[in-house]
């Protein structure tokens, strides 16, 4: 057991250990698993200087307490919780230094949906089939397979001596999606869609003016994060970071990869759409 | 739909996203399953091939878009699947014990209605059953499993059930399979096993791999 560690005090919604994703195994109907928002989880590794597959925290709406046993940094990246360490408001999209016996209060956002908790040298979680990120339909991976809760103490890797990156911009969001056309794609463009209350790690279930399709079920194929199925109802599903492995829905569009994390973000209830995608 | 016949049975290539490429047989069957069991273990091996997903007469490969061409990956694989037999699969059998019906198997009643059978009859027929592994997926360790008997095939339950638990045996369509998992499911559940389908421990973590043969022990 590494000495320096972090104590949950308040665990949040949903607050989850996450890196890049477990990979290679879908065949064995693993899931990735990675953190939703990819693009916040890669700018906070980066900000504290730690690996890119360095494992850190993924918290939901914010409502998180945390306290550090021992000095470390730490970055934030995704939804702006307004932050306090001890305290003193500090910055989202940068990288502080807290004090031994610090405490980190990140509440409710009042835009976004997820923050990024990265701290330097990466939570200390054993590696399961490759990866540290939490597969919580196989309860494997991640802090005991769970999600975080009150009292849990995570060790943290080695601290890295490479010095704190300067403040980052939050990216754009933009709820115009860019996606390939599939077959269905005349059911999914040219139409606003509401995230509906279903929606989770899995897939984001969207309710609009949905046109029915009588194509009923295709032969089990793989399918990935970022595919959009359309079910007989014509409300589209878009398949996320937990997503199973293989599905029958027929396709209506993938998102491109670097647009999936825009969904994570959009909250239930907004309204996003799907713009054609070329290239 | 119609394609061109090709005499090697050439299965259809597309891209589906950026990262994507499926093979598509037009006449599945087990020969077929099996050459796309191999190519998928051969393509695993591969430079930037990050994932090689057999499904029911179909394999997708994701690939690192960036890093490799998709008409050379596409000209690759088609030279490799001329190369591909399926011979050499696993020709292993795995036991799994059942305890049918009651609390274990919440929908044997109903399936013995719907199949016009008695209930001993349905679990003779479905524990007779030689079935083949013919892909993994859905959830970790969830073999979809052919050779479930004509008799015992049904469409789905009109409303799936939030939670399945974990050990049911379960069947749909033409397949069984075990629920490795508590998890959502519309199969018809007509029994539990104590056989962990599924653990990261073991190597393979999946109990069931393609191409395995499974059989189904009353007890």
């Amino acid at each position: 057991m590494s000495s320096r560690a972090i104590a949950v005090e308040r665990a949040g919604l949903q607050s989850l250990v996450v890196d890049r994703g477990r990979f290679g195994l879908r065949h064995q109907g693993v899931g990735w698993c990675g953190a939703m928002d990819s693009r916040s989880y890669a700018i906070a590794n980066e900000l504290v200087g730690n690996a890119k597959d360095a494992a850190a925290i993924e918290v939901v709406l914010g409502d998180v307490i945390l306290r550090f046993d021992a000095p470390a940094r730490f970055a934030l990246a995704g939804a702006d919780c307004a932050a306090e360490l001890d305290g003193e408001p500090i910055a989202a999209w940068s990288a502080h230094a807290a004090q031994a016996g610090a405490r980190l209060v990140l509440r409710r956002p009042r835009a976004w949906m997820r923050t990024i908790v990265a701290i330097d040298g990466g939570i200390d979680v054993p590696l399961v089939l490759g990866s540290r990120t939490t597969d919580l339909m196989a309860a494997m991976g991640g802090f005991e397979g769970r999600a975080l809760r009150a009292g849990d103490r995570l060790g943290l890797g080695p601290a890295n001596a490479a010095a704190l990156h300067a403040p980052v911009a939050p990216p754009r969001l933009d709820v115009a999606l860019r996606t390939i056309a599939q077959p269905l794609a005349d059911h999914l463009f040219g139409r606003w869609w509401t995230i509906g209350h279903e929606s989770n790690r899995m897939g984001y279930r969207l309710k609009g003016d949905a046109t029915p399709h009588g194509l009923g079920m295709m032969p089990s194929r793989a399918v990935f994060p970022g595919f959009i199925q359309l079910p007989p109802s014509g409300e589209p599903i878009v398949l996320m970071s937990d997503a199973q492995t293989t599905g029958g829905y027929p396709l209506a569009g993938v998102v491109v990869e670097d647009d999936v994390w825009m969904l994570a973000q959009a909250p239930i209830g907004a309204e996003v759409r799907f713009v054609e995608y070329g290239g | 739909m119609a394609f061109p016949m090709n005499v090697f049975g050439m299965p259809n290539f597309r891209r589906v996203g950026q990262s994507t490429i499926v093979l598509e047989c037009e006449a599945p069957s087990i020969s077929m399953q099996r050459r796309l069991w191999a190519l998928a273990r051969e393509a695993r091996g591969r430079p930037h091939i990050a994932e090689a997903v057999v499904g029911a007469g179909n394999l997708t490969l994701a690939f690192d878009w960036r890093a490799v061409d998709y008409e050379t990956l596409r000209g690759e694989l088609e030279s490799a699947w001329e190369h591909t037999n399926g011979e050499n699969v696993s020709e292993r059998t795995i036991e799994i014990p059942v305890r049918y019906g009651s609390g274990d198997g919440p929908d044997l009643q109903a399936v013995a209605q719907a199949c016009g059978l008695p209930e001993t009859r349905v679990i003779a027929l479905h524990a007779a059953g030689s079935y083949v592994v013919a892909f993994v997926g859905f959830l970790p360790g969830f073999a979809y499993l052919d050779g479930l008997d004509e008799r015992l095939h049904l469409a789905r339950r009109a409303q799936p059930r939030t939670r399945v638990p974990a050990g049911s045996v379960a069947i749909a369509g033409a397949q069984s399979a075990v629920y490795p998992f508590d998890s959502p499911g519309g199969w018809h559940v007509i029994g539990r096993t104590t056989q962990r389908m599924f653990d990261p421990d073991r190597e393979p973590a999946a109990l069931a791999q393609p191409g395995d043969r499974v059989r189904f022990v009353p007890v």
